[in-house]
């Protein structure tokens, strides 16, 4: 128990004995050192076991005391805390394989525990035991892994770890290709093209990868062609094939794919993270022992730290820059400084892959796979994403192939690209693969003949040869199509994918996927409620319903789970039998989604929201109202996948509240709302990529209403060319006509770019009587942040004499700001305080530390104007500091330092300084001042303004859609 | 309160003395109001975590507490261990600090010290708050700088009723961790069946996506916020003192898992929170991300933070002796933070 009065010296006797037992622990006695190593011998030989079932290797000690010798040599194994096993860690284990010595003596301290735990490292250890030759080219993915972790046991003749990682490394790169190539079947033109584009040639492919033909710069190559063509099993064959001969070296690789929703082609930065990422995974002994490569590694992974956390500095209020404009340049620098980066570290990499078989360079291939959904975003969204292509075509042997189900329709690559379209399979192959599917000659045949030779149509046609008792049935799908040979792949699949639902035994579960797959997603109160009553089960209870829902989880080829547990029907399924159900039973597929919806509407999940609409917008029942009140922006990427399904108004209304591609003619069948929409996407995408001219046009052509969103976009337009004064006309027009009933943010917002305009023109006065304008207003709006940078605004523009109020009501306001509304504005707050000065205390003791330290890691990037000023600033705010630490922080702000030691300093400095605040907090002391003096140097050395941004915290009052997508710096 | 890692090793030293003398070891040493909430198991190591957890559950603030007095009568029955539960039993002994602002407490668990680490306070405390707008935070640093105590500061604040409830994962050194195992620890922490199984025939981008979704499904499962912790896959870093233990399926794993935690947070306010690890591998999330760097403690700062503690500890007097004492032999700037823990939770062992 503490006791306060406890004397000293009892306390520090007590101490230095506590001291001592810890430092030296009684040694152990012979027959304890001996229990431990007869333990040890035998966990080392297992990879996981329990303590009080292991063994040891003599019969001197019984099982069940392992826990009292071995405890500290064990660590909790991942996964395993249920069954209670543990490992050994790495000292101990080697202790006690080194113990054992040899091969045998390991294989016959395994038998001392026979109950063992099969884990891959165990089953490795086994065989090796067991005499048997590992052969690292033909292990898994899983087995390499388990032999590097027997590599680092230190086994006596073990394989070479360096072999191991190579063999591990190449396998791990490719493993996920194997599944994707699985019954591959010809294309041998179609492979010969791809190996020219990367520059193998044909004796190279089979012998040694030196006889690459460089080309230097290469032409990106467009792979092509519909769904089920086989585009991604091609590539992955390529890179097998290649990959399976050991001999040649590997030209290094990337592949990406955009259905990955991490992926975002509008912002490329999203691009280039998942391709370091796979390259670092990738990299082996090599390249950690390569210095060139790994400082450009370096280079690379600190690019995209300092990329991704001046995004999140731009994205707020209050920044240095003085106009949208800048903001936007300096966007656009950091999109250029990383594509440069990324470009220059592919260059290391191909030269180090060139550097292993004496060569300068390497080609690189990078894979962009599931293009079509690139092609759904407008040309705006597209922009950063060519002009990344742009920098990766000067990378010195770059091969980059798109692989997609049309030709891009961009205008970026016309006349740019060399084209590889991907057809059906020629006859013979087509056979190949209907044999290797298990198809007898004759079926085969007749299969190609008359279902044509794609080769999912075929899989499936195989499938259900396979499930029924020959080939009538197959041509009773064939006799429905008499005469109708032309009709495509997808209808034919769609029949075959009936037949093959028709061989599921139970009826009921047949039914809840034809016609349930009306529906994307089923849980059992959507069997209950929805399926059962139009698939004719009638009325069911909640247990039958979930039997049938567990049924259905079991038809894993129909149907996946999702994050939530309910099933998705797997969309090369559902798509072509959705296109039937529609064409074949129209009312019943309108009656499901009619219930669907109505099911969905009571629920307050995102995925009933999202739900709700997708069967709203099949039925083209665009309600507004309805549907305006259950959109969230995730919401669009849940829908995103379904747009193809969509009639044409509906694709209108979804593009208008996502950033979906829409044709001419379907942009004519948007409504007046909705095509405004469509307009204020692409012009913030305009902005991101700071072309405010083609902004400006966009926005002049739709005249928008006062207010309209696109109002204050349209004023931004003309500040962001440097036009003021056509600014103020147009603002002055929106608010002489802005209805008196309308949306408050919306007329906040132009009042306060109103008084922006003005403050640019020159007119102080008149900037000044817009905000005063505004303060009503934004004291009206359930934020508290356009309040807060209104009156941080006016003690800018007003002159010191008349600017009392403002700064009363600002300090105010600051005591009562909810602290996340920091979170989301740091630097506005930070400015408002440095706008305000060091008194009152009471918002520097409320939120000052927090704004330091979020601070700290901005001042490594800070001018040396501005570390000049910061370090003069503290020295200046120190000179008075009460507190023993404060006095001590002063000897860190030497002035000779380094820019790179100053900034060190200076943010240990601030650390100390808002450290003060806490102590002062828990001992109810008040703040030593220096302590906010220091901060306030540091908040005013940040430099941040308003002058580029628009009102902060109307987000929650309006719309959201505007704020969709990544471009917050256009929006800020 | 015990730790987890501590109430592994309890059960395992005193498994084997249970398995020798069954259930009436256990409710010998457990007071009499206790005893019938221990139910027969037949499995010996279920029994016995329950015995731990009916001590450690107990409300009667009795000194010392019952889990203490548990420890020492079984000790008796662990020949060759008595160092080890005689230094868990002093340990429990400590009261635990009096209630404050849990966000600010100089001490952590009844002996832990968490000093200084005002920047990583904030940030736990921005990423805990329910309208944050960066739901996942990556804590990276040198060895031995502390970077595991956020993990027991996660545990401070849920003990302090800050936060409803965590999942933490912590590989340590020498485990070979998979991504099995990974989704095994934290479904089996959620409550959930810890089978886990991935379809061989899935491929490697499929598998780590569909785990990822079977413990954001459990996760879900409660209607209360989680902090999601994994701790120790070591970055890949020239520098790194240790191997890294991720694999590309580990890294999507983790990733789908952020993703999740991401697009959900204003929903179901779970946050990941991720110690010791590679940030290109999260890059992508970096939008929806914080990451903080923990620094060196100097000794000047370390003395400190001691003194404060000390005073609060009634030792206003001998404050600066007690302190001298504690920072005796250690380092400027203090590179091992772990030999200031031990060293002070022995000067509050000793007050």
């Amino acid at each position: 128990m503490t006791d306060p009065d406890r004397p000293i010296e009892d306390v520090l006797a007590r101490f230095q004995e506590l001291l001592a037992h810890s430092e030296a622990p009684a040694a152990p006695d012979d027959d304890t050192r001996n229990a431990r190593l007869a333990f040890l011998r035998a966990a080392s030989v297992l990879h996981l076991f329990s303590l009080v079932d292991l063994r040891p290797d003599d019969g001197r000690w019984p099982s069940g005391s392992a826990a009292r010798y071995l405890l500290d040599d064990t660590v909790p194994a991942v996964g395993w805390g249920a069954e209670g096993l543990r490992t050994l860690g790495i000292e101990a284990r080697r202790e006690g394989l080194a113990m054992l010595g040899s091969r045998s003596a390991i294989g016959k301290a395994l038998k001392a525990n026979p109950n063992r735990q099969r884990t891959d490292v165990q089953s490795m250890l086994e065989r090796w035991a067991g005499g048997e030759t590992l052969r690292p080219a033909a292990m898994s993915v899983a087995e390499l892994r388990a032999a590097a972790t027997l590599c680092e046991w230190g086994l006596p003749d073990f394989l070479p770890r360096q072999i191991v990682d190579e063999f591990s490394r190449r396998r791990s790169a490719v493993s996920n290709f194997e599944v994707l190539a699985e019954g591959f079947v010809g294309r041998t033109t179609e492979l010969e093209q791809l190996r020219k584009f990367v520059g193998l040639t044909p004796s190279s492919f089979i012998d040694r990868a030196r006889d690459f033909v460089f080309g230097r710069t290469v032409t990106p190559l467009v792979l092509f062609g519909v769904g089920g063509a086989g585009k991604t099993a091609l590539v992955a064959r390529f890179i097998l094939d290649f990959f399976s001969n050991s001999s040649a070296g590997c030209f290094p690789f990337m592949y990406l794919a955009f259905d990955d929703e991490t992926l975002d082609p509008a912002e490329p930065a999203t691009i280039i993270g998942a391709a370091v990422r796979q390259i670092e995974l990738q990299s082996g002994e090599i390249e950690a022992g390569d210095a060139d490569y790994q400082g450009a590694l370096l280079r690379m992974t600190d690019q995209l730290g300092i990329y991704f956390s001046t995004r999140q500095r731009l994205s707020g209020s209050a920044v240095s820059a003085r106009s949208q404009r800048e903001r936007i340049h300096e966007l656009l620098l950091l999109d250029e400084k990383l594509f440069v980066t990324f470009a220059r570290f592919l260059d290391q990499w191909s030269k180090l892959a060139g550097g292993r078989i004496g060569v300068e360079r390497l080609p690189i291939l990078f894979v962009l796979d599931t293009f079509e959904e690139v092609e759904f975003l407008p040309d705006t969204d597209l922009e950063r994403f060519w002009e990344l292509v742009d920098v990766l075509r000067q990378v010195p042997e770059m091969r980059l192939l798109i692989v997609g189900r049309s030709m891009p329709n961009s205008a970026y690559l016309a006349g740019r690209v060399q084209q590889l379209a991907l057809g059906d399979l020629n006859r013979a192959d087509a056979l190949e693969l209907l044999q290797r599917l298990g198809v007898d000659q004759a079926s085969a045949a007749y299969v190609a003949d008359h279902f044509g030779t794609n080769p999912l149509t075929l899989r499936l046609a195989a499938r259900l040869l396979r499930e029924s008792d020959g080939i009538s049935e197959i041509q009773g799908v064939r006799s429905q199509h008499d005469g109708r040979l032309q009709l495509g792949a997808e209808v034919i699949r769609g029949q075959l994918y009936r037949r093959v639902l028709d061989h599921i035994h139970d009826p009921r579960i047949r039914a809840l996927a034809h016609p349930g797959m009306v529906l994307r997603r089923v849980t059992a109160a959507i069997i209950q409620e929805v399926l059962a009553p139009h698939c004719g089960f009638g009325w069911i209870d909640a247990a039958e319903s979930e039997q049938l829902f567990a049924s259905l989880a079991r038809e894993h080829s129909l149907v996946r789970r999702d994050e939530y547990g309910a099933l998705l029907y797997r969309e090369e399924v559902r798509r072509p039998m959705l296109a039937l159900l529609a064409a074949d039973r129209p009312d019943l597929t309108r009656e499901l989604h009619r219930a669907a919806a109505r099911f969905y509407a009571v629920g307050s999940d995102e995925a009933s929201a999202g739900e709700e609409i997708y069967h709203r917008l099949m039925l083209g029942d665009l309600e507004h109202r309805v549907l305006q009140r259950r959109w969230t922006n995730s919401i669009g990427q849940r829908l995103a996948a379904a747009a193809e399904e969509l009639p044409p108004e509906s694709r209108a209304w979804l593009a208008s509240r996502t950033r979906l591609r829409l044709s001419d003619a379907e942009r004519e069948l948007a409504g007046a709302a909705e095509r405004e929409r469509i307009v204020g996407h692409e012009a913030v995408r305009a902005f991101r990529i700071g072309d405010f001219e083609s902004a400006l046009n966009m926005l002049r052509n739709v005249n928008p209403a006062p207010d309209s969103p696109l109002a204050a976009l349209h004023a931004r337009a003309l500040l962001a060319l440097g036009q003021p004064d056509l600014a103020s006309a147009v603002l002055n027009e929106y608010l002489a006509t802005f209805p008196p009933l309308a949306s408050s943010p919306r007329l906040a917002e132009l009042l306060w770019l109103a008084a922006q305009s003005c403050a640019q023109r020159g007119d102080r006065a008149e900037a000044a009587r817009w905000l005063e304008q505004l303060v009503p207003i934004a004291k009206s709006l359930p934020s508290r942040l356009p309040l807060l940078q209104t009156l941080t605004e006016q003690l800018a523009i007003l002159e010191p004499g008349t600017a009392g109020p403002s700064r009363q009501a600002l300090a105010g306001l600051l005591m009562e700001l909810d602290p996340s509304e920091t979170y989301r504005e740091a630097a506005l707050i930070r400015l408002a305080m440095a706008r305000l000065g060091p008194s009152p205390a009471g918002p520097w003791t409320r939120f000052g530390p927090d704004l330091a330290y979020e601070l700290l890691s901005a001042v490594p990037s800070w001018t040396k104007e501005q570390l000049a000023e910061a370090r003069a600033g503290l020295a200046s705010a120190l000179e008075t500091a009460s507190s023993p630490q404060l006095e001590g922080a002063i000897t860190l702000l030497d002035p000779e330092s380094s820019d790179e030691d100053t900034a060190k300093k200076i943010a240990t400095t601030i650390s100390m300084a808002a450290a003060e605040f806490s102590h002062s907090r828990l001992s109810d002391d008040v703040v030593d001042p220096a302590a906010i003096q220091a901060l306030w140097t540091i908040f005013k050395a940040e430099r941040a303004t308003l002058a580029a941004a628009t009102l902060a915290g109307i987000g929650q009052g309006e719309e959201n859609w505007l704020r969709s997508g990544s471009s917050f710096e256009a929006l800020a | 309160m015990l730790e987890d890692v501590e109430r592994e090793m309890l059960v395992e030293l005193l498994l084997d003395a249970v398995a020798q003398h069954g259930r009436a070891l256990l409710l010998d040493n457990m007071p009499r109001a206790l005893r019938p909430n221990l139910q027969q198991e037949d499995d010996n190591r279920i029994l016995l975590k329950r015995a731990i957890e009916i001590c450690e559950e107990d409300r009667r603030r009795v000194d010392p507490p019952v889990i203490v007095t548990f420890i020492i009568g079984m000790r008796n029955y662990t020949p060759g261990s008595e160092h080890r539960l005689d230094q868990l039993a002093r340990r429990l002994s400590v009261p635990p600090p009096a209630p404050s602002d849990p966000y600010m407490d100089l001490v952590i668990r009844s002996d832990i010290p968490f000093i200084d680490r005002n920047p990583l306070r904030s940030e736990v405390r921005r990423l805990l708050d329910p309208q944050t707008p960066r739901p996942i935070l990556l804590v990276n640093g040198q060895r031995y700088s502390g970077k595991s105590f956020t993990s027991r500061f996660i545990d401070h604040l849920a003990r302090s009723k800050a936060l409803a409830r965590y999942c933490p994962v912590e590989i340590y050194p020498g485990d070979t961790p998979t991504m099995e195992g990974i989704a095994r620890s934290m479904l089996t922490t959620l409550g959930g069946a810890p089978a886990v199984v991935v379809d061989p025939m899935t491929n490697s981008k499929r598998g780590p996506r569909d785990l990822a979704d079977d413990v954001w499904r459990q996760l879900t499962q409660k209607n209360e916020p989680c902090v999601i912790i994994i701790d120790g896959l070591n970055p890949r870093s020239a520098n790194s003192p240790s191997p890294p233990q991720v694999n590309a399926e580990i890294a999507d794993f983790v990733l789908r898992l952020g993703s999740l935690v991401r697009v959900n947070a204003h929903i179901h306010g779970h946050r990941l929170l991720l110690i010791d690890y590679n940030a290109s591998d999260i890059a992508i999330l970096s939008q929806d991300l914080r990451d903080i760097g923990l620094e060196e403690v100097t000794a000047t700062e370390a003395r400190t933070e001691l003194e404060r503690l000390f005073r609060g500890r009634g030792r206003g007097q001998d404050a600066a002796q007690l302190v001298d004492a504690v920072m005796d032999g250690l380092a400027d700037p203090l590179v091992d933070l772990r030999a200031l823990g031990t060293k002070c939770g022995q000067m509050l062992a000793s007050l």
